[in-house]
């Protein structure tokens, strides 16, 4: 039985590969997000702090194209107005891009470590049950 | 701190990790290619020559921060489906386990 128990510390193990999916990123281990680099652990920790970030780069983005709105309208000059539009409004419009893919990454990141959390405790109390199991198959 | 070195070099090589940081390029040189759109355009007063740096570049940097964009988003969430069924599998694990206990001869009937 020792030799095939199966490590429950999160890992893969050789008996449960067989369980997953196929469609798992190559190489990309899913470890918790507590042993993840400084950056990606921001993330999947999926910290408010990240929802605020994401949503000042959306905010700055709608700023910017506000400012060059300001600065287009200001001018009757089109070759004057179009390098505004290239700087401003484009950055804008890109940082809007960026900051919305930040939120989605963020907000699914929280509803995954919800999900994490219920598996952890759905498999401590499998274990938890299983030990008391055992126990008591002792006495007999 | 060599150990803290080695997992990084490890997630580092990771494809998941080299395909966001791919994706974070684009967007990068997304933001670069406006950067020298714009110091295009301003250098002259002809509307025409501006309209078509606007659509090269202008354009051109926004696929780009969008694709950068879409590559970060999708490779992370393939990340953490990854990590969720990575965890989703002790449940599982703990299940067999579980049913292979049950199974088992009692050793003290």
């Amino acid at each position: 039985l020792i030799a095939e128990e199966i490590e429950l510390d999160g890992r893969r193990s050789d008996d449960t590969t067989a369980l997953g999916g196929a469609d798992e990123p190559v190489g990309a281990e899913p470890v918790g997000a507590e042993e993840q680099p400084v950056l990606v652990g921001f993330l999947l920790r999926a910290r408010p702090a990240a929802v605020y970030v994401a949503v000042a780069v959306v905010g700055i983005g709608f700023a910017l194209i506000a400012m060059t709105w300001g600065l287009v309208a200001g001018t009757v000059e089109v070759a004057r107005q179009l390098p505004y539009v290239i700087s401003g409004g484009l950055s804008g419009l890109g940082l809007v891009i960026v900051g919305t893919g930040l939120l989605i990454i963020v907000i699914r990141s929280r509803e995954s470590a919800a999900r994490r959390a219920q598996y952890e405790e759905l498999a401590s109390l499998l274990r938890s049950s299983d030990t008391s199991s055992s126990t008591r198959r002792g006495r007999r | 701190m060599i150990a803290r070195l080695r997992s990084a070099l490890t997630t580092a090589r990771s494809p998941a990790v080299v395909g966001a940081a791919l994706g974070a390029a684009l967007v990068a040189g997304g933001f670069l290619v406006i950067g020298v759109t714009w110091a295009g355009a301003s250098r002259t007063l002809s509307v025409q020559a501006q309209v078509a740096f606007l659509v090269s570049g202008g354009l051109g940097s926004l696929a780009l921060i969008a694709l950068g964009t879409a590559i970060v988003v999708l490779q992370s969430l393939r990340w953490l489906g990854a990590a969720e069924r990575a965890t989703f599998r002790t449940v599982i694990a703990a299940a067999q386990r579980r049913e292979r206990d049950a199974k088992r001869p009692y050793l003290y009937g």
